[in-house]
Parts: structure tokens; C-alpha cells; sequence
């Protein structure tokens, strides 16, 4: 069996469909038991890529290993190691719930039916509903838990949590990560798609985010928190103008300053302090606003 | 691999049960020329809506992407599914034949015209090589059609259509060849039976293009 530091690599990968490029030169490594974001607005590549990992859809340039292996020539060597979890979530609808999960297992060599009996009790499936009677949710639910029952080393969710309701959704994402990761975290990677980001705060240790099919900023989610702060200056009078390299925006309101650095530094921080505000104040951002910022450097970020 | 087979099995019985049905009805309503004749259009047209069900059914219901993430070679697969049309096609194919040759023989020999006698004559091997090849252009052209237009009532129609397209484009060139030994032209029987000729390269063509394209078929194509 290949072997490999990262659970995915991907270098230079270009695909386009007809004019369209989706993806372009996208580079990424995801080191093996991370739990790594991959994070864009809709459109911005993210199902593409997944589909060329999983040899879905071929690549028109660049190299793509998956465990060391190449999913175009060891496409069963590549997709007995992982699972994927696509946005629009299909069955056969004539199909229960029950043949659902042993249609599902019959492709696999293990299968773990405490996980599936637990997952099954927890989101209240009941086996022997056919699935044409389920609800959106019910849907997600299942996919997630046909994901998670064969025990993979790699999950692959593409926009998991778009079709579940807002209130489940956190404790959703987490109960599943936490059942995939459960028995060995250090083999388990997860490779989550999505623009909901809210929901993944917490559980993401390293993000890559792509924007027009680039990958315009890659970090470990403790960097970026350090990095991107928010800062929120006081001024006695008239704020001062603030520009300077690591400002990715600024808003005024009255005396009140807020800038959003995405390089935080002692020589910013001097230079803020410089100008004599009557209070300064610094929080780090949320992994969506970190997303915001960076799509607003437009590559500059890397 | 019981349950694979189950899932491949279960939507061809949406053709196949409808079509057994009305070839019974057609047995007691009809005479024997007319049922048989019917009756082996009927299981055809079925044939051609089992052949289009086989991939078509993958997309209509999205789950295509499904399968191709499992952990199964395509070769796997394409053999799965053809496996099991071949048998969903034939069977009932086969079962009419004996059905036909145990109880109908006399009838079909006073059908036809003449007794038949083994060994067959070129005639008569014809119009069975072509019997067998238009099943088989539901076998190769349904699945064909169904990966190219990836819609299963489409591609059904593009199979029967196409299939027909190609013998009456035959029969219409062979018409014009004048009959040697009698000077006219080629009685019906006789152009009929040499129609399994582009029958068979069409079903090979359409066969090898539906396995190549299963083998490069890419999911999510914008």
C-alpha cells in the first residue's frame, strides 16, 4: 500500500469546463489526522476539486495524490480509504433505509454496525422507512452516517450541513466528526467543503481558502487567529486616516475605528499606538470573518 | 454482492413485468401468427426500455456519483449491470423460443410457409441471426444511448429509432440491387434477412462505445 505524510496533495491542478476555468493552479496538502477546511463562496471550485480527487472528474493539468496513490490509476486503492459525502444527496428511491446502509456496506470490507445502530438511534432514522419518504435532513443524515459507518481514513464532505436545519446543524456536524475521529484521530482526516463556516468553528485545524478556482490563502486555524485580528481604536476627536501595509479594511463610525489586519505585528500595533488613541482593543477573528477578510485579498495573502 | 444485484435488478422489472403481461394478453387475444409476431415486438420494445433503464436510471435518480465513489473498479460495475440486463433481455427471450418450439412449431412451420429442417437454410439462419441482433441492439444501443444522453425515456427512444433508422436504411440500399436470378427485385424475407449484417456492427460499435464511455464517464460535467 502507498503511503504519504498528507492525506491529500495537490499541486497545479487546472480544470475548466469550456471557457469556464473552475480551477486554476490550485495547490494543497492536507496532513494525515487534520480535520482541514476548504473554504470558498459557491462557485468558487470546491466541488470541482473534490470530483477530480475523486477521479469524478479528470483533471486537464496538475498531479493529485490521495495516500501517496493517484485516483486515476488506483481509483479502488484511492476510494476504499475514504468516504465522501456530496451536497446533493441521491438514493434509489425505492430503497428503506435498512437496504440503503447494506447496499452501502456491501462495498466495503469493514463496516461498523455499533456506529450505525448509534448514528441510527440518534437521528431517529428508522430502517424500514423507504428513503423517497425522507425529508431533506433525513437525507444528510444518512449520507453522513453511510460516511461514517465503514470507518474510513479520509472523510470527504462537500457542504455537509446545506441541507439541515440551522439549529441542528453544529451539533450535527460535530456528533459525526466526533464518531469518524473516535477511534483513531490520528489516522482520521476530514476534509470539509463549505461556505458555512460558522458551523465548523472549533473543529478546523488547518484551512485553505480558494476563490475563482486559485488558492488564495492556506494556514493553520491558530495562525490565522493570530494573524487576522480585529482592532478597535477610540480617538478624543477626529480619527485620524489609517492606511499602511496589513490593513485589509477599516470602518469609521464617529470617534471609533475598526481595522481588520490580516498580518498582525508589533511594528502595526507601535504604529497604531502612535497615534495616540483614547483606547485600543484587539480580538481575533472567527473563521468566517477570516474567510471574508482573505477573499477580499484576492491572492495577496499567501 | 446479493443486494447489488438486487438494486440492479429491481428497476429493469418496471419493463419487464409490464411486458410479460402483455404478452400473455396477447396469446389469448390474438391467434397464434399474430401473438407470436406481437408478442416478440412487445418483449423487444421492452428490451430497448430495460437497455436505456440500466445506466438511465443512475441519473435520473442522481445517485451516479454515488456508485462511481465506491470502492469498486468500473469493470466491475459495467459487468454488474450488464450481467444482469443480459439476463433481465435474454431470459424472457429464451423462455418465448421454447414456448414458441414446444407448443407453436407446427403453427409457426405452417406460418413460415415450409418445414423447417436442421440443417437451416440460409434463410431461415438469417431471420434468426436477425431475431437475435435486434435484441441485441437493445442490449448494446440501450446502455449506449443512456450514457450519451443520460436521460432513461430519451435514450430509450434514441435506441429504438436509431436501431430502426439503420435497417430501413439498409433494406432501402439492398432494394436497389435487382435480384439476379429472377431480374426483379428482392422478395420481403429476403431483404429482411440480411438486415442482421449492419445490425451486428452496429450493436459491436455501440457496445465498445458504451464501455468506453462508462470507463471516462465524469460526474458534474457543468
Amino acid at each position: 500500500m502507498n503511503d504519504s505524510t498528507y492525506a491529500i496533495e495537490v499541486s497545479n491542478l487546472y480544470r475548466s469546463f469550456g471557457d469556464t476555468e473552475a480551477v486554476r493552479d490550485l495547490n494543497l496538502r492536507v496532513p494525515r489526522g487534520s480535520c482541514f477546511g476548504f473554504f470558498g463562496r459557491n462557485g468558487a471550485g470546491k466541488t470541482t476539486t473534490i470530483k477530480c480527487l475523486l477521479n469524478l472528474l479528470r483533471p486537464h493539468k496538475g498531479g493529485i495524490g490521495v495516500f501517496g496513490m493517484d485516483p486515476a490509476k488506483n481509483e479502488e486503492g484511492v476510494k476504499s480509504r475514504l468516504t465522501y459525502v456530496p451536497e446533493q444527496v441521491a438514493f434509489y428511491p425505492w430503497m428503506s433505509v435498512r437496504e440503503i446502509l447494506d447496499y452501502t456496506a456491501s462495498f466495503r470490507d469493514l463496516w461498523n454496525r455499533e456506529i450505525e445502530a448509534d448514528l441510527l438511534e440518534r437521528f431517529d432514522l428508522d430502517p424500514n422507512k423507504k428513503v423517497a419518504s425522507l425529508s431533506r435532513g433525513m437525507k444528510a443524515q444518512l449520507s453522513l452516517l453511510c460516511a461514517v459507518c465503514p470507518q474510513p481514513d479520509l472523510l470527504l464532505l462537500d457542504e455537509p450541513t446545506s441541507g439541515l436545519d440551522p439549529i441542528v446543524r453544529r451539533e450535527f456536524i460535530r456528533t459525526v466528526i466526533g464518531a469518524f475521529q473516535e477511534g483513531d484521530p490520528e489516522n482520521r482526516t476530514v476534509f470539509v467543503s463549505t461556505h458555512l463556516i460558522a458551523e465548523f468553528e472549533g473543529l478546523i485545524d488547518e484551512f485553505t481558502v480558494i476563490d475563482r478556482g486559485k488558492d488564495i490563502l492556506t494556514l493553520e486555524a491558530e495562525t490565522a487567529r493570530e494573524k487576522f485580528r480585529k482592532i478597535m481604536l477610540r480617538f478624543p476627536g477626529e480619527p485620524p486616516e489609517i492606511e499602511g501595509p496589513g490593513i485589509l479594511s477599516k470602518t469609521r463610525e464617529g470617534r471609533e475605528v475598526e481595522i481588520v489586519t490580516g498580518n498582525r505585528s508589533d511594528k502595526l500595533m507601535e504604529r497604531l499606538s502612535s497615534l495616540s488613541p483614547e483606547s485600543m482593543k484587539e480580538e481575533p477573528l472567527s473563521l468566517e470573518e477570516i474567510f471574508i477578510a482573505a477573499a477580499s485579498l484576492k491572492g495577496g495573502g499567501k | 454482492m446479493r443486494v447489488r444485484l438486487e438494486k440492479e435488478f429491481r428497476p429493469l422489472v418496471t419493463a419487464w413485468i409490464p411486458a410479460i403481461m402483455i404478452i400473455l394478453s396477447l396469446w389469448v387475444i390474438y391467434d397464434i401468427e399474430k401473438g407470436f409476431l406481437l408478442s416478440w415486438f412487445t418483449q423487444l420494445i421492452a428490451s430497448f426500455l430495460m437497455g436505456a433503464i440500466v445506466f438511465g436510471v443512475e441519473f435520473e435518480c442522481g445517485t451516479m456519483e454515488r456508485l462511481l465513489s465506491q470502492p469498486i473498479e468500473r469493470k466491475r460495475v459495467w459487468r454488474e449491470k450488464m450481467g444482469i440486463l443480459a439476463f433481465a433481455i435474454f431470459i424472457p427471450f429464451l423462455l418465448l423460443s421454447v414456448f414458441c418450439m414446444i407448443f407453436l412449431r407446427n403453427e409457426l412451420i405452417e406460418y413460415c410457409g415450409r418445414r423447417l429442417h436442421w440443417p437451416l437454410e440460409t434463410y431461415e439462419a438469417g431471420f434468426l441471426f436477425f431475431f437475435i441482433m435486434s435484441y441485441g441492439s437493445a442490449f448494446c444501443a440501450g446502455p449506449f444511448m443512456a450514457l450519451t444522453i443520460r436521460k432513461t425515456h430519451t435514450a430509450f427512444w434514441a435506441a429504438v429509432t436509431s436501431t430502426a433508422f439503420i435497417v430501413v436504411v439498409w433494406l432501402f440500399f439492398v432494394s436497389m440491387i435487382p435480384e439476379p436470378a429472377s431480374g426483379g427485385k428482392f422478395s420481403l424475407y429476403s431483404l429482411i434477412i440480411p438486415a442482421w449484417i449492419p445490425l451486428l456492427i452496429w450493436n459491436v460499435t455501440t457496445y465498445l462505445l458504451a464501455r468506453r464511455k462508462f470507463m471516462q464517464l465524469e460526474v458534474g460535467v457543468k
